[in-house]
């Protein structure tokens, strides 16, 4: 009987341990699917941008550029960069500002990065995040 | 007694001058002086007209006059040369063959008609002489009815005389008729011895017969008294005829038929020769004649004033007013013209003209004679002075000759070469005389000198000394009207043109001055429409030329430097675009140009360079206009992404650069 309990006992483990990766799988892929910030945020589009800069006030954008340049700074606000944008109708440029919480990060001219924005007043972009690519 | 005389013909002269000096306007060479009116008291009055303005000087006539009555008469009047001088000169001169053949017969009857002649020689005898050379006389052309009207004077009183020689043969019966009667009445006054009674109470037949005879006798003297004055009536009549056409010759200047037909009266009526009065009546009728004979037939005595306005006192200098007053006859039809207009106006030289007719015969024949030798004197000087060069003074003594003796023999054989010399003379002196009136000193000045030439006695020497006084005063005007407008002093450089156009209105430096003040103003006026069209290009073409323009005017010459001085900025944009677009920089060039236009809105040329690199940079241009446009409506974050474009294609652009920073600034604010 004692065998039976323990033939018994091992299929009930191994199952247990087969959820336990099957559910370690779907954590895992939950997780990463989850965890992905840029997740559902829409992609910017530079040419309506430069139409109407002002229509994009209060929305949150992704896009992917390269630092063309910096074109001011202010202490308490922070930097405002131009990111050049390579899209299927061309170049674009937008001025990004990356607000000085972001600062400590090494921004130099010629980086690719993935950005998160926001439209605030007057359609200026503000960085909410930004990975390197 | 014969300056009267005289006197009478010049009233010839005085009609026509009268009209002249009783007009204050008139076209004469005082009337200048109202055409311009000014202030020169620094010159000498030299003028005698005290009419004229203070200070404004006249060249006097050049002519002398004389005075008679208070009133000064000038003899070298224009419309007396008109009326008469003018058409004696350009009369040809009688045919001396003619001429002479006519005054032989003239001096033959005055020598038949000689005073101790007449007394030796029978009437009839002296009469069939005088006839005959009558008749012949007054058939030479050269008579225009004068030997007519005296042997129709001759015939009148011969049918007097038959008339009268019928009457004395009756009267020489009617005297025996009354001898007789006479007798007849004395013998029947005594009674005879065959009426020895004698009966108071009955009338006797030699009463009847006395009675009879009484009444006859009476009949008899009343026809003889009046047969007596018939005759005397008819001798009145026939002198009284041949005075009449005396004192016509006289009044019409027939000088030698007046000393025929005295001789012939004298020769009629030689019982009164030498003493005898000329009828009152005669005299105030052959007057009345004269004046009615001597009415001009038509007036000219129209007013024309011209307004002449010159630089005006906003635009130029002066203004003139000319008022030429005419005051001429026409149509006279007199010997004696004018001499109507005289007796009408002046009812004393009327009288003067009246009491200066000789009322005696012999006085009349003594003046008459006079003023003949006085002619041929006169024409002899006239000759004289001419082979001297002295046509002033010739001219003179011929026109005082003319007066009385345009009849006599040595005027009408005075030669035309001579009178067309003359007439030449007067011709340029008339222009002179003209020139001076319409104050065209310059062309007069030239005239009495080429007179010189002419005449050795220049009657305008005086004049032409005047004349450069007055060139001198207007150019000194002028002088200080330049100086006036150097010193940007508009208002003086006016008044001293307005001073110098008053003296002389054609001085030649005053029509200079006048253009270029008149240049002055126009170019004035065309810089202000200029600045108003923006039409800078011209501006700068004609930059000196403007500048000169505005030189008085400060606020037009600030406009004008701030326009020349843009434009020339212009016009260096202009030439570094050119050359920008010849470096193959569009984008540099079309930038450059853009600016450029930003200061000058209108300049067509920058215009036209922005295009042409327009054309060449077309992405670079529009993404410039459409940054411009979100600036416009107020996106400066899409504004900024457009400029960061631009720059993107043309790294260099400046316009993107400042618009960038500026941007970039605005978009940090808070």
């Amino acid at each position: 009987m004692r065998r039976a309990a323990s033939k018994t006992n091992g299929v009930i483990l191994a199952g247990v341990i087969s959820a336990f990766v099957v559910l370690a799988i779907i954590g895992v892929w939950f997780l990463g699917w989850f965890g992905d910030a840029f997740r559902g945020i829409e992609k910017i589009s530079a040419e309506s941008y430069q139409e109407s800069a002002r229509s994009f006030q209060g929305g949150t954008y992704q896009f992917e550029g390269e630092i063309e340049s910096e074109l001011t700074y202010d202490t308490s606000l922070g930097r405002l960069f131009a990111f050049r944008l390579s899209t299927p109708r061309g170049q674009f440029f937008l001025p990004v500002l990356i607000p000085e919480k972001l600062a400590r990060l090494s921004l130099q001219k010629g980086q690719s990065y993935k950005l998160k924005v926001i439209g605030k007043e007057r359609g200026l972009l503000v960085v909410q995040m930004m990975e390197k690519i | 007694m014969n300056q009267l005389i005289l006197l009478l013909f010049g009233t010839v002269v005085i009609s026509t001058s009268y009209g002249q000096l009783s007009n204050a306007n008139s076209s004469g060479l005082n009337s200048g002086g109202f055409q311009a009116q000014g202030n020169l008291p620094s010159l000498p009055y030299s003028g005698s007209n005290t009419q004229l303005p203070y200070g404004m000087p006249e060249p006097s006539s050049g002519l002398d006059g004389f005075l008679w009555d208070g009133k000064k008469f000038t003899l070298g009047d224009t419309r007396v040369f008109n009326a008469k001088f003018v058409g004696y000169l350009n009369e040809p001169q009688e045919e001396l063959d003619e001429e002479k053949s006519y005054q032989e017969m003239l001096h033959k009857i005055l020598d038949s008609l000689d005073v101790f002649r007449v007394r030796s020689e029978s009437k009839s005898k002296i009469l069939q002489e005088i006839l005959p050379l009558l008749q012949k006389a007054m058939r030479n052309p050269r008579d225009s009815g004068q030997c007519r009207a005296i042997y129709n004077s001759i015939g009148s009183d011969y049918h007097g005389r038959d008339d009268i020689a019928f009457t004395q043969m009756r009267l020489k019966e009617l005297r025996k008729d009354v001898e007789t009667i006479r007798w007849n009445m004395q013998v029947n006054a005594n009674p005879s011895e065959m009426d020895l009674t004698w009966n108071p109470g009955v009338v006797s037949r030699g009463h009847v017969k006395i009675s009879n005879d009484q009444t006859e006798l009476e009949q008899k003297l009343a026809e003889m008294k009046s047969l007596s004055e018939h005759t005397q009536t008819k001798v009145v009549e026939s002198r009284i005829a041949l005075q009449r056409v005396i004192a016509s010759l006289f009044l019409s200047r027939h000088f030698d038929h007046v000393m025929l037909a005295t001789s012939i009266y004298r020769f009629l009526y030689s019982d009164g020769a030498g003493g005898i009065e000329i009828e009152d009546s005669i005299i105030s009728a052959a007057s009345e004649s004269a004046k009615k004979m001597r009415a001009a037939t038509s007036y000219d005595r129209s007013v024309k004033s011209d307004n002449t306005m010159g630089y005006g006192q906003t635009k130029g200098a002066y203004s003139n007013n000319i008022v030429d007053q005419k005051n001429t006859e026409s149509g006279i039809v007199s010997i004696l013209p004018n001499m109507s207009e005289v007796l009408d106006k002046q009812a004393s030289l009327k009288l003067a003209v009246l009491g200066n007719i000789p009322k005696d015969m012999s006085e009349l024949e003594s003046v008459t004679q006079e003023l003949i030798d006085q002619t041929n004197r006169m024409m002899k000087s006239v000759k004289s002075l001419m082979a001297q060069g002295l046509y002033e003074d010739a001219m003179q003594r011929l026109q005082e000759a003319l007066l009385p003796g345009e009849h006599l023999s040595a005027l009408r054989t005075f030669p035309f070469e001579k009178r067309q010399n003359l007439w030449k003379y007067l011709q340029e002196k008339q222009k002179i005389l003209a020139s001076v009136s319409s104050k065209d000193y310059a062309s007069a000045a030239k005239k009495i000198e080429e007179m010189k030439e002419v005449s050795k006695d220049n009657p305008f020497v005086k004049e032409l000394a005047e004349i450069k006084n007055l060139q001198g005063a207007s150019d000194m005007y002028i002088a200080k009207a330049k100086e006036a407008a150097s010193r940007g002093d508009s208002d003086g450089m006016n008044k001293a043109l307005e001073e110098a156009a008053k003296i002389w209105p054609q001085n030649p430096a005053l029509n200079e001055t006048t253009q270029q003040m008149n240049k002055l103003t126009q170019g004035k006026d065309e810089l202000k429409k200029l600045l108003h069209q923006q039409n800078y290009d011209y501006i700068m073409k004609e930059s000196a030329r403007f500048l000169a323009v505005a030189a008085d005017d400060p606020t037009l010459l600030a406009e004008l430097k701030s326009v020349l001085e843009k434009e020339s900025k212009a016009v260096a944009f202009k030439e570094r675009i050119t050359e920008v677009l010849k470096r193959g920089d569009p984008a540099g060039a079309w930038e450059e140009a853009e600016k450029s236009i930003g200061e000058h809105p209108g300049n067509t040329d920058l215009i036209k360079l922005r295009s042409d690199a327009a054309i060449a940079c077309t992405t670079f241009v529009q993404q410039i206009e459409k940054a411009k446009k979100a600036e416009e409506r107020k996106d400066p974050a899409a504004a900024l992404s457009l400029y960061l474009s631009a720059r993107s294609i043309y790294p260099s652009s400046s316009i993107s650069k400042e618009a960038i920073e500026r941007l970039s600034k605005e978009l940090l604010q808070k």
